[in-house]
C-alpha cells in the first residue's frame, strides 16, 4: 500500500497540510516534527523506504511510491528536492538528462517471498512457485522490484514456469505485501524490509542467495530544487553513521566495500607447501 | 577441438595479454580458444538459460566450500595434514570458482561474489578437528551431488566436460575427508546426483 496515492490525492493532502500548518501556527505551536534536523524540503522515496526514512529523520515531507512513478512525476517538474530510489539505474537515467546531481548509493536490500500467514499453497522454497494452480503477486517490471524479481526468475531458469501462476501485477511493493497478507494471493516477492513490516501476517520464505540479483538504492538531489542546502543535509545525515545505523535496524544491508578478489596470488603460488609428514607418503 | 593447453601455458598467456584471471585449473583447457585471444563464445557457444542456471548455483557452491576451508584452516584444529588436504582443497575449489565466474561472464552475466553472501554452520563446527572434518564430509558431499546432478543436466558439451572433471575432483576431496572422518573413502557405485531444486535447498541452508 503506498502511503501517499496519485497526484491529485497529494495535491488535496498538501493543501491539508498547508491549513494544518497554518492553523499551528497561528496558535503558535511548532512545526516541525520531535527530532527533525532537515526540513522544509520534499523527499521522493520508493516505497519501500517508507518506514525508515522518517525514523532517520521525520522533518522532511515525504512522498513514497514506486520508484518509476516518481522519476517521472520529477521529469514532469514535480516539487521534490530529493529522490531516493530503490535502484540505481533509474537516478542514472535522470542525471544523464540533467534533472538530478550526482546520484549516491545508499543502502542495500535483498528480496524474500512472502506467503499469507496460514500458507494455503503450502509453499517451501522458490520451486513450489511452479505449481500449477499457486497464485501469484507481483510488481511489473518498471518498478524496481518487479524487475529484480524477473532476474531471480531469470536467474534459476523459472522464469516461464512461474509467470504462468501470475495473477496480478502492482505498481509497487507495498501493494504486492498487502495482497498477500490479506490472503489474495498465494505467494508474492517483496524486498526483506518489507516482509519485516507486517509481522504476523505472512511467513517469509527466502530465495538463494545464489540467485540474489543486487539491489542498490541511490539517491540524489533534484537539479531544480529550491532547496538544495537542506537536500544536501538530508542526503548527508542518510549517508552518515547513525542514518546507516538506522536503515540496517529496518533490515537494510550496509553498502558493499569493492568486491574483495577471491584468488589473487600469482601464478606458481597456489599449491600450499607439503607438510613433511605429506611428503613422507 | 584443439589440444589442451597446459596450465602454466594458460596462465602465461593470460598474463602476456594483461589477463586478471590468474588461476586456472585443467577444466579451463576446455576453453583453449579464449586462451589464444578467440571470444569465449567460440569455445563455449551460447549457453542455454538452464545451463547458466547451474552454473550460478554451483558458483555458490564453489563460495560455500571457499568459505568453509578457509574457516577450517583458521581455527587452527586441523593435524599437519588435514591442513595441507584443506589448503589444497581450498585452492582447487577457488580454481573451481574462477572458471565457473569466467563462463558467466563470458555470457555478460555478473557472478556472486564471497561480499554477497555470507555463510553460517552448525554451532561447534569449529570447535575441534572432528566437527569440521564432519562439516568437510557434508559439504563435500553436497558439492558432489550439485556437480553430478549438473553433469547430467548440462546440454553445453564443453562446460558439461568441464563440470564432469569438477565433479572427479570434489569426490576427490569427499574421499579424502571420508577417510579422516573414520568413514568409507569409497562407498556407492553410483552416487546420487541432487536435482537443482535439491541443491538449492541445501546450499541455502548454510546461506545466512
Amino acid at each position: 500500500m503506498r502511503a501517499e496515492g496519485p497526484r491529485r490525492l497529494r495535491r488535496r493532502r498538501a493543501a491539508a497540510v498547508v491549513a494544518a500548518t497554518a492553523a499551528v501556527v497561528c496558535c503558535g505551536v511548532a512545526t516541525v516534527p520531535a527530532g527533525a534536523r532537515v526540513s522544509g524540503i520534499t523527499v521522493y522515496a520508493a516505497s519501500s523506504l517508507t518506514d525508515v526514512l522518517p525514523a532517520i529523520d521525520p522533518g522532511p515531507s515525504y512522498s513514497f511510491a514506486g520508484s518509476n512513478t516518481l522519476a517521472a512525476q520529477i521529469q514532469l517538474g514535480a516539487p521534490a528536492d530529493v529522490f531516493a530510489s530503490a535502484n540505481t539505474s533509474i537516478p542514472a537515467a535522470l542525471y544523464a538528462r540533467g534533472l538530478v546531481e550526482q546520484p549516491v548509493d545508499f543502502t542495500r536490500n535483498t528480496l524474500v517471498i512472502v506467503v499469507p500467514r496460514a500458507n494455503p499453497a503450502g509453499i517451501g522454497s522458490i520451486y513450489d512457485l511452479t505449481r500449477p494452480g499457486v497464485s501469484i503477486d507481483i510488481a511489473n517490471s518498471g518498478v524496481p522490484v518487479g524487475a529484480y524479481t524477473l532476474q531471480i526468475l531469470g536467474n534459476m531458469n523459472l522464469t516461464k514456469a512461474v509467470l504462468a501462476n501470475v495473477v496480478s501485477e502492482e505498481t509497487d511493493v507495498r501493494d504486492v505485501l498487502a495482497k498477500v497478507a490479506l490472503g489474495q494471493a498465494d505467494a508474492g516477492f517483496v524486498y526483506a524490509t518489507d516482509a519485516r513490516t507486517v509481522p504476523g501476517q505472512v511467513t517469509v520464505i527466502r530465495v538463494p542467495a545464489w540467485a540474489q540479483p543486487k539491489v542498490t538504492y541511490a539517491m540524489a538531489v533534484v537539479a531544480r530544487s529550491p532547496n538544495r542546502a537542506a537536500a544536501e543535509a538530508f542526503v548527508t545525515e542518510v549517508l552518515s553513521r547513525a542514518g546507516q545505523a538506522k536503515l540496517e535496524s529496518f533490515g537494510f544491508l550496509p553498502l558493499l566495500k569493492p568486491a574483495e578478489k577471491i584468488a589473487t596470488r600469482p601464478p606458481g603460488k597456489h599449491r600450499p607447501a607439503k607438510p613433511k609428514s605429506a611428503r613422507a607418503r | 577441438m584443439r589440444a589442451t593447453l597446459t596450465r602454466a601455458q594458460l596462465i602465461s598467456r593470460g598474463a602476456r595479454g594483461g589477463a586478471t584471471l590468474l588461476v586456472a585449473g585443467s577444466a579451463f583447457g576446455a576453453l583453449a580458444g579464449m586462451a589464444e585471444g578467440a571470444p569465449p563464445s567460440a569455445a563455449l557457444g551460447v549457453l542455454a538459460a538452464a545451463d547458466l542456471a547451474y552454473v550460478r548455483l554451483l558458483i555458490g557452491v564453489e563460495l560455500l566450500l571457499i568459505d568453509f576451508y578457509a574457516n577450517a584452516i583458521a581455527s587452527g584444529h586441523l593435524a599437519r595434514t588435514a591442513r595441507y588436504s584443506a589448503r589444497l582443497a581450498l585452492v582447487n575449489e577457488t580454481e573451481h570458482h574462477d572458471f565457473l565466474a569466467y563462463v558467466l561472464g563470458a555470457a555478460g552475466l555478473t557472478a556472486l561474489t564471497a561480499a554477497d553472501v555470507d555463510f553460517s554452520y552448525p554451532t561447534g563446527s569449529y570447535y575441534s578437528a572432528a566437527p569440521v572434518t564432519k562439516l568437510a564430509v557434508a559439504l563435500e558431499r553436497l558439492a558432489l551431488g550439485s556437480y553430478l546432478g549438473a553433469a547430467g543436466e548440462i546440454a553445453n558439451p564443453v562446460l558439461a566436460a568441464a563440470v564432469a572433471q569438477i565433479t572427479a575432483n570434489e569426490a576427490q576431496h569427499l574421499s579424502a575427508f571420508s577417510v579422516r572422518a573414520a568413514q568409507p573413502a569409497f562407498h556407492d557405485a553410483f552416487p546420487a546426483p541432487l536435482t537443482i531444486e535439491e541443491a538449492s535447498n541445501a546450499l541455502d541452508t548454510y546461506a545466512s
